[in-house]
């Protein structure tokens, strides 16, 4: 009690808005109408009608609507932007309401929020990202052999290079890491990183992974006989070995469990940007079978996926 | 922060309106995640592993091609086990390298079908493939697949005695320039190769010159210029298309004055050939694909023949008085074009099942009026479907099943089927047994040669004639039966491919000559003997064990090893002559490869082939021996990454022979400059 009050002094002083006592209503800001737009928007409203009796009302607006540029809300309303579209368009605007993401690569909510006007108590999201302790018990799980593991970094997503090399420490796991500053520089340092280690790990960065160099990284890594662990569900169909992953299903419950506790406790405001709870694991048995990797299912390798992570120090 | 933040938002507000207006923004999007990627390696792409195969399948990759040291791609199959491989400077169509497994060859190598990035290069005149002739620069070779055995479900017809399949590299992995220069022993090459890529289309082209005085004493120079181009388009996320282009011309010396110094005498041939190839791959689904190839080719070898002066040959003093002109001319220029057209699917049921199928038509038509004694084209046509199915009813346990259907102009109708299984002892240790089947369509050499000499006179109704050839045609296939048990183990870093194998060679073709009495075509009066034509007659059983065994020591050291030991059984008064010593008893190969650090790396080779007799124009050669020795410095400077190396084939210069007498093989050394830029 006394912590609140201190912090709502604390934040009278600063002049910033005042969180909200109380939540009226919901609106979703959705990005252009996609499949996984649609998908996370019809499971969310479903979660919260269902699961947690919110009466409270639903409004939805696309962000390719005219409307959506003059969206005016007041603090006692909460807006979750569906997409990088809709967030963005959300950090634009200038209204009281708590915001939270979803659907959100990290790089770009951070990218969003220091161009936003608005402060990190009331912009936050559930992000599409795994966290990286999860993705190497992935790789423990699916190659328990791999002493390796090869990265490669672009200039966005190199901060989060530092993260990843404590998980690796946790886990046991080596890290061969290159950074890719310019185009060329990719084949080159991708062969170095499969040369010496025994799989390689995406992860997203623009400039590493985008339509035209994914074709090549794959063939490359097949090439060198190594295996591709992926971010997405798609890397996988197009030759990723594994991946872990979380659908908009996934994320909208997550998102609606967020939304339930924001309104027991307004005033607390939106948790920092959270890594996505539920997850899946999709593995390319064909892959699996060429490289020769045995491997087992999706359901047991999540379970040996979670066993280790409850078992790190 | 604020204060800070409000001319930036101020700056990013205006650009953000900007970027509104754009579709999309430079952030990474949710699509990135959740979004489609497209389909790369679709299942016609995944190669079976090697434990899962119905046959013995040996990978040589690029860095067994770079250690090895070799300056022309048929050496490379001397680190094969079962592969008789031996450089020959003949002196008849073709001064060409001879490879095929198990022997059985004379100097055109008929048994044996060769690809390149499915794209069939067996030549339909001979037989065999013209080495010298492909366009196809070692640098660009991904791997080559060797099946050693028959495999018609997969390779398609005359896929006999064994298949070579040689992949080039996709063009994404060939970015950027790059210049290889080789000099050495009569011998300079220089190639060129540039890869680029304009967003969805990778290409690259490669161009080389290369001048080759063979070897001594022989008339085998060649002096060659090549470019290929390759270029891969990804349309959609499910489609990828493949272009290939490819050109190999330049003057080949052919003839020998011991051997014929009178009409096929030591001249030089204008030789060329092109192809042009387009593939589409489509991905169905994330378990099957459909892949449809269309290729051309055209081979081409102009040849004008002028005679030496004939009132001065002595075998022809009686006619020098009558010789209507003292020198015949003969038109030996030979064309053969190839149309392919090829559909094939792909395709797996969860984990348990994988089938691929499919349909190929072709045409070859052959232009060779000295051969086939007309100016007519020949046209042959082949309509083929296969089917391969692969079960797995235990995870221990696959069966493989396919089979071959060909319908051909020459030999009509042929079934090649092919059953195998897989079995896991253990992880790491597998083993498979298999019987598999194939035919061998008849060359026209055997099939349809005419070939003659005439040589008009003076004297009214007499003209001299020297038949060279009268084939019958009616040719039955030759037929393959082999049956095999093979082991695949690995365990630390050591890996065993082990072999026993018996095969049963039926309806066998040889050369013989036209049966008494020799009547020569009316209105002619023959001034040599009985013609040469072919026959169906004799059987073999070749029986054998083979292994090859790899070897990775810290991350440094590499050794391939290989050993193989033949016996061709069958009645010698059946077969061809020299026909059960044409296989090499033992034959002992090895590389070993030492990475030194500071960019050093070395590489030794051992060869060893016990006595064997070739056929055709070869002769019974006693034990071979000669080793090998490579030495390379990788370095970089600024952007360019390049190596130096020197090579030295038979080091301690033991003159063997290989093929025939006529061929000595010294010692030869290489220098090879190489930059990436």
């Amino acid at each position: 009690m006394a912590n609140t009050a201190l912090r709502l002094l604390f934040l009278l002083l600063l002049g910033l808005p005042l969180p909200a006592l109380a939540l009226n209503s919901i609106t979703i800001l959705t990005s252009a109408s996609s499949a996984p737009v649609n998908e996370f928007t019809e499971h969310f409203k479903n979660e919260l009608a269902q699961n947690f009796n919110l009466k409270l009302p639903v409004k939805i607006i696309s962000a390719e609507d005219a409307a959506a540029s003059r969206l005016i809300l007041s603090d006692e309303e909460l807006l979750i932007a569906v997409g990088v579209q809709a967030l963005e368009q959300a950090g634009k605007l200038d209204f009281k309401a708590p915001v939270l993401g979803v659907l959100i690569p990290q790089l770009s909510f951070e990218k969003i929020l220091i161009d936003s006007k608005h402060s990190s108590r009331v912009f936050s999201a559930v992000l599409l990202d795994q966290p990286f302790s999860r993705q190497l018990a992935l790789v423990k799980a699916a190659l328990p052999a791999a002493s390796n593991i090869g990265v490669l970094f672009g200039p966005a997503s190199l901060p989060s290079s530092i993260g990843l090399q404590q998980a690796a420490r946790l886990h046991n796991l080596g890290l061969v890491q290159e950074n890719v500053n310019k185009a060329p520089d990719l084949m080159p340092k991708l062969r170095h990183v499969l040369e010496n280690s025994s799989a390689l790990l995406a992860v997203p960065d623009p400039a590493v992974y985008n339509r035209e160099s994914v074709p090549t990284i794959l063939l490359t890594s097949y090439r060198y006989q190594k295996p591709v662990i992926g971010f997405s569900q798609a890397y996988v169909r197009a030759g990723a070995l594994a991946a872990v992953y979380s659908t908009p299903r996934q994320i909208a419950k997550q998102a609606a469990e967020t939304v339930r506790q924001f309104t027991a406790k307004p005033q607390a405001g939106l948790p920092p940007p959270q890594a996505p709870k539920y997850f899946s694991v999709d593995i390319n048995r064909q892959v699996a079978r060429s490289l020769g990797i045995e491997i087992g299912d999706e359901n047991a390798l999540s379970e040996t996926m979670l066993r280790i992570e409850r078992l790190l120090p | 922060m604020h204060a800070r933040l409000l001319p930036a938002c101020m700056l990013l507000y205006a650009s953000c309106m900007h970027a509104a207006e754009s579709k999309g923004s430079e952030l990474l999007s949710e699509d990135a995640y959740l979004g489609d990627v497209p389909q790369v390696l679709t299942v016609s792409r995944l190669a079976q592993p090697v434990t899962d195969a119905p046959a013995a399948v040996t990978v040589i990759d690029r860095e067994t091609i770079r250690a090895s040291g070799i300056v022309d791609l048929p050496d490379i199959f001397r680190l094969v086990p079962g592969f008789y491989v031996a450089t020959n400077a003949s002196f008849f169509q073709t001064v060409n390298p001879v490879v095929s497994y198990h022997g059985m060859t004379d100097a055109y190598s008929r048994r044996m079908q060769v690809m390149i990035d499915g794209r069939s290069v067996y030549e339909p005149l001979y037989g065999g493939v013209q080495w010298s002739d492909l366009p196809l620069a070692l640098a660009d070779i991904e791997r080559i697949e060797v099946t050693r055995g028959p495999n018609a479900a997969s390779y398609g017809a005359n896929s006999f005695l064994g298949v070579i399949n040689i992949i080039t590299q996709h063009s994404s992995q060939t970015e950027g320039s790059s210049v290889s220069l080789i000099h050495g022993n009569g011998r300079n090459e220089a190639y060129y190769r540039y890869g680029g890529k304009i967003n969805d289309l990778t290409y690259r082209v490669t161009t080389g010159y290369r001048q080759d005085d063979g070897l001594q004493k022989r008339n085998d120079g060649k002096r060659t210029k090549m470019i290929t181009v390759r270029a891969d388009y990804r349309a959609s996320n499910k489609d990828e298309l493949e272009f290939q282009f490819g050109y190999n011309g330049g003057d080949r010396e052919e003839g020998d004055a011991n051997f014929d110094s009178v009409v096929f005498h030591p001249r030089s041939k204008d030789v060329y050939s092109h192809f042009q190839l387009l593939r589409w791959r489509h991905a169905i689904s994330d378990s099957s694909d459909l892949t449809i190839q269309a290729y051309h080719s055209l081979d081409q070898s102009n040849d004008p023949i002028v005679s030496a002066d004939l009132r001065f040959v002595p075998d022809l003093a009686a006619l020098a008085p009558f010789l209507a002109s003292p020198r015949i001319r003969i038109n030996n220029d030979v064309r053969n074009e190839r149309f392919d057209l090829e559909v094939q699917h792909t395709f797996s049921l969860m984990d348990k099942t994988r089938m691929v199928w499919g349909s190929s038509v072709r045409q070859d038509r052959t232009t060779a009026p000295f051969y086939l004694n007309t100016t007519d084209t020949d046209t042959f046509n082949l309509l083929r479907g296969f089917a391969h199915l692969e079960l797995r009813p235990l995870k221990r346990l696959v069966f493989n099943l396919g089979a071959m259907v060909e319908h051909n102009d020459l030999t009509g109708t042929d079934v090649s089927p092919r059953a195998g299984a897989n079995f896991t002892l253990a992880p790491g240790h597998t083993l498979r047994v298999g019987i598999s089947t194939a035919t061998r369509t008849p060359t026209y050499l055997e099939e349809k040669f005419q070939a003659r000499i005439v040589i008009p006179t003076t004297i009214p109704g007499v003209t001299a004639i020297s038949e060279r050839f009268r084939d019958s045609g009616g040719l039955d296939p030759e037929r393959i039966v082999s049956r095999e048990i093979g082991y695949l183990g690995s365990a630390g870093g050591v890996s065993i491919d082990a072999r026993l194998f018996h095969d049963t060679l039926s309806d066998l073709i040889k050369g013989t000559r036209v049966p008494r009495p020799y009547i020569p075509p009316p209105g002619f009066v023959a001034i040599t003997g009985r013609p040469g034509t072919y026959v169906n007659d004799g059987n073999a059983d070749v029986r054998g064990f083979e292994a090859q065994l790899q070897w990775r020591l810290g991350g440094t050291m590499r050794l391939i090893a290989n050993y193989a030991r033949t016996k061709i059984y069958g009645k010698a008064d059946e077969l061809e002559r020299d026909f059960l010593q044409s296989a090499p008893t033992e034959t002992i190969s090895a590389l070993l490869t030492q990475r030194f650090g500071a960019g050093w790396d070395g590489s030794l080779a051992y060869y060893q082939m016990s006595s064997v007799a070739a056929l055709g124009d070869g002769d019974p050669l006693g034990t071979n021996r000669h080793w090998d020795a490579r030495l390379a410095r990788r370095f970089e400077l600024k952007r360019v990454r390049g190596e130096v190396a020197a090579a030295v084939q038979n080091l301690f210069d033991s003159h063997y022979h290989e093929f025939a007498a006529y061929n000595v093989m010294g010692r030869r050394a290489y220098v090879n400059l190489k930059l990436d830029f």
